[in-house]
């Protein structure tokens, strides 16, 4: 655990820490159209260094990439096709609602750390990552490509603060135009936004997270879903009479947390997560679950390996 | 309500800070949550326990407060009730003297309604007080010492009984008062319970007081009378044989209170009604009523009654023993050994009153032993002088001859007779066709009654000696012999004979009837000496034998507890006599006072006894309620406590 403030002068992650991503690379499981040259293999034919295919002869083609060693073995002529390498468009996708909270043990600030994980890894392959900080509130998406853009994506990452406007879904359709794109999407955010699945229009996903998670299948984007909770968000610490107090929006809610209360809770939030988990199985969404107070670096990445969003 | 401990109250403050500390809790802390979305499900399904938990945290407070509430009057030792008032000290000086034997106002004895009134008085004794009870019946004395028992004095007046001696109620009290004074001073009240007599004799003491200066008494003085029926009393003052006539009874009735009503003595073998008389009173208050003694056939108690009953029933009622007649043991003697055979057959014709197998011949000049089982002895020409002591006599004396008088002598021949006033001798005797040849004229002495008479002097007198020790000896003297005289021929020789033998009849050792508290001086024989008497009925009455200064038994009859009869035996050689003891009523004593009660002293025994402060009640009440306080508050703060837990 990163028991350091969260000061802008230190760096997000350790040396150490840095040093064990080079060796890492993301979890992708399609291609993606990044549109550019780069060090990723498409996964279909084109300019580049990986063998991809062999193809019968046909006049015309480059005879520098006839397989003469299959002529001498098949007295045909076959030429060699190679793998298109490509960038990858790597989209850190940062809920920085008000829930997630504020301060160096707060879920911002576990999401964060996460996003410069993964970002690390994504610049190290040379792709090109995309922050985009939810809500926008008036924040464009940032570009970073290159190892030379990690220091600037680490105090991009370091200067989050918390923000106030749309839900997450319309958020996330404001910042990522709707072109087809491919990519990779780590989505960092708690989840809790105030539709709840009952409230919601069968068919309808409402504006939070749900509609984010159809517009990045929308968009053929491979979507890993990092949801970071507060421990007392599992295991709330309040007693007696309350009046709760939506962190977004405000709204209050006054109850007495007794013991039935919180068990009742306790039962109905883990419901939740079991339907955020089988919402986001059935988007074909990758989906880790953080602990905010308790996720140092190390852990991140061991868990992020382990949920394939890294290998 | 009291407090043993009234600042333990201020504990009650601590009310305050529980009501703070509950508005502290029950004010909501604010919390920020990510996302109400989670606490919405939570907050709906619980929604309807809302007003359920509000009710409990009100019902909570409510219980630590009352458990606050009860816990500091607990501590301030809350005490309800009274303690005890300070014992009380009681003397009752109950009056049993004679008159309270007559009856109260309402029918019942005077007694009992004093005693009743006495009951109650101790009935409202309270624990702790003590009570000591004096009894006058004439001779005060302490029935029950100081006693916190009630039990003990209740049984002491259950014992208590009248007597029949005058009442010194004023002695009695200055008993009480000494004995009081030489106790620890201490409130105490008296209560005398008497009747109007005794009242009246409190009156007095009290006047007496006041003129000697005595102080008060120790004490505060209750007195309660019971008034009498007003009917007044009538008693049978005397109850006596006919001096004249022994088969006749003598009874003195007198009055004593009121007006001398008419009443009635009614006479009763048991309870077999023999005759009723009319009494009427003179204006004295006196009356004597003579009435036949019935002839019995075995011993049997008479009982003479007065009726109807007035307000003094003892002395009502009289009580003889009457034993039938024996027959008696004639001796005869005659001059010659040869009695008038006329003699001898009126006395055979007389078997009732003449033991045909006990009567005897007599040789002339017989010892004295020969007279010693005789009761009577009928003399046939033999003067009656050298005959023993206390033997009746009948002597037929023969007159001298014509010229054959001796100095003192003197004779009629064929004299006229007549007879000389109404004796019991000559009772249905017709003396007309008697013929007297010649009799002798007799010297009358002083006592002599003289019986028949003549032109020349008493020729049958009745005499009655007295002498020796007894008195009463009586003898007939008839100056000539049934010989020489018509009378055997007569019908009425028989009933001559007859009537002397009953008019001199023997004396018995002992008197029919006997009073209480006189002395009795019984016949002894010759030869009695060692005689032994014994008292024989209910109740528990010693002989008082004395020897008196002429040698004679002497012994006073003492009152009998209850009333009798009672049989008194005078045993001794000769044989047993008895006599029946019968109280016949000290009538020397007023039953109602002459004088009524002034107003203002007259209460009644029972308004007398609601005066007494009722203590039955005075008992410490004083309950202490700190234990069923804390007790309570100690549940009322389990159930906050339990209610507070399950927030």
């Amino acid at each position: 655990m990163n028991d350091a403030p969260f000061k802008t002068d230190a760096p997000l992650l350790s040396r150490g820490v840095l040093e064990r991503l080079s060796a890492l690379d993301l979890g992708v499981r399609r291609a993606s159209a990044g549109g550019t040259l780069g060090e990723r293999a498409a996964g279909r034919a084109g300019v580049g260094t990986i063998f991809h295919e062999h193809r019968t002869y046909t006049p015309g083609d480059d005879l520098r990439y006839v397989d003469w060693n299959v002529f001498g073995r098949l007295r045909s002529l076959h030429v060699k096709v190679f793998e298109m390498e490509e960038t990858l468009d790597v989209h850190l996708l940062l809920d920085r609602s008000a829930s997630m909270g504020e301060g160096p043990r707060s879920k911002l600030a576990a999401a964060c750390r996460t996003a410069a994980i993964v970002g690390a890894v994504a610049l190290a392959r040379g792709d090109t990552v995309r922050l985009s900080l939810l809500p926008a509130a008036g924040a464009l998406q940032s570009v970073y490509r290159g190892r030379a853009a990690l220091r600037r994506l680490f105090d991009a990452l370091a200067h989050v603060r918390p923000a106030t406007g749309a839900p997450l879904g319309r958020a996330l359709e404001e910042v990522l135009p709707a072109a087809r794109r491919r990519g990779f999407a780590l989505l960092l955010t708690d989840f809790l936004d105030e539709a709840v699945a009952e409230d919601l229009l069968p068919g309808h996903a409402g504006d939070g997270w749900r509609r984010a998670v159809d517009y990045l299948r929308y968009l053929h984007i491979e979507l890993s879903a990092v949801q970071v909770l507060a421990p007392h968000e599992r295991d709330p610490v309040v007693e007696g009479p309350v009046r709760l107090v939506d962190a977004e929006t405000g709204a209050a809610l006054d109850l007495d947390a007794d013991s039935p209360a919180l068990a009742a809770y306790r039962a109905g939030f883990e419901r939740w997560m079991r339907g955020v988990a089988a919402y986001l199985r059935a988007k074909e969404a990758r989906h880790l679950v953080l602990d905010a107070a308790h996720s140092n670096e190390s852990d991140v990445v061991q868990r992020l390996v382990g949920a394939g969003v890294l290998r | 309500m009291t407090f043993e401990r009234i600042e333990a109250l201020w504990a009650l403050t601590l009310l305050l800070p529980i009501a703070l500390l509950h508005l502290r809790f029950r004010r909501r802390r604010r919390v920020q949550v990510s996302s109400l979305a989670p606490w919405r499900a939570v907050s709906g399904s619980r929604a309807g326990r809302r007003g359920l938990q509000r009710l409990r945290d009100a019902l909570a407070l409510l219980f630590v407060a009352l458990a606050v509430g009860a816990l500091s009057l607990a501590l301030a030792g809350p005490v309800t009730g009274e303690p005890a008032a300070p014992s009380g000290r009681l003397v009752i000086v109950l009056d049993a003297s004679v008159t309270t034997n007559a009856t109260a106002d309402d029918g019942a004895p005077r007694f009992e309604r004093l005693r009743a009134a006495a009951r109650e008085a101790l009935l409202r004794l309270g624990p702790g007080d003590d009570v000591t009870l004096f009894v006058d019946d004439g001779a005060p004395y302490v029935a029950a010492p100081p006693t916190t028992s009630r039990e003990h004095a209740l049984a002491a007046l259950g014992r208590a009984h009248t007597s029949l001696r005058k009442g010194t109620l004023g002695h009695a009290l200055d008993l009480a008062e000494a004995a009081v004074r030489l106790r620890p001073p201490a409130e105490t009240d008296a209560l005398v319970l008497t009747d109007a007599i005794g009242a009246a004799a409190l009156a007095q003491r009290e006047r007496a007081r006041g003129r000697s200066g005595a102080g008060a008494p120790p004490w505060t003085e209750h007195v309660g009378v019971v008034a009498g029926d007003g009917r007044g009393n009538a008693a049978i003052a005397e109850l006596t044989r006919d001096a004249e006539d022994r088969r006749r009874l003598q009874v003195l009735v007198r009055t004593t209170d009121g007006p001398p009503l008419d009443r009635t003595l009614a006479t009763f073998f048991g309870t077999t009604l023999i005759e009723e008389t009319p009494v009427r009173f003179s204006e004295g208050g006196d009356t004597l009523v003579t009435l036949p003694l019935p002839a019995v056939s075995e011993t049997r108690e008479l009982t003479l009654r007065l009726l109807p009953d007035d307000a003094f029933g003892p002395d009502d009622e009289a009580a003889l023993e009457v034993r039938p007649r024996r027959a008696w043991r004639v001796g005869v003697l005659a001059r010659d050994a040869r009695p008038s055979p006329f003699l001898v057959e009126a006395l055979r014709v007389l078997p009732e009153r003449v033991d045909p197998a006990r009567t005897v011949l007599l040789r002339p000049d017989p010892p004295a032993a020969a007279f010693a089982d005789l009761d009577a002895v009928v003399l046939d020409g033999v003067r009656p002088e050298g005959l023993p002591e206390g033997l009746p006599w009948i002597a037929f004396l023969a007159p001298p001859q014509r010229g054959a008088e001796r100095p003192g002598e003197s004779a009629v021949s064929r004299p006229l007779l007549w007879s000389l006033g109404a004796h019991p001798v000559l009772a249905g005797v017709d003396l007309s066709p008697l013929r007297i040849d010649r009799a002798m004229v007799l010297d009358a002495r002083p006592g002599d009654v003289p019986l028949i008479g003549s032109a020349a002097g008493t020729v049958a007198l009745a005499r009655e000696g007295a002498g020796g020790g007894a008195r009463g000896v009586r003898g007939v003297l008839l100056g000539f012999r049934p010989d020489a005289t018509t009378l055997p021929l007569e019908a009425g020789f028989p009933v001559l004979v007859r009537n002397a033998l009953d008019w001199i009849g023997r004396p018995p050792l002992l008197p029919p009837v006997v009073r209480a508290g006189e002395p009795l001086l019984p016949r002894l024989p010759p030869g009695a000496e060692g005689a032994r008497v014994v008292v024989k009925g209910p109740g528990d009455v010693r002989a008082d034998v004395r020897i008196g200064d002429d040698g004679a038994l002497a012994y006073r009859v003492p009152e009998p507890p209850v009333r009798g009869p009672y049989a008194l035996e005078l045993i001794g050689p000769g044989g047993t006599a008895t006599t029946c003891v019968h109280w016949t009523g000290g009538v020397d004593f007023h039953v109602d006072p002459p004088q009524p009660l002034a107003p203002s002293g007259a209460r009644s025994a029972e308004e007398a006894v609601l005066d007494l402060p009722d203590r039955r009640e005075n008992r410490d009440t004083r309950e202490r309620l700190a234990p069923q306080l804390a007790l309570l508050g100690a549940g009322l703060l389990a159930l906050g406590a339990v209610l507070l837990a399950r927030r």
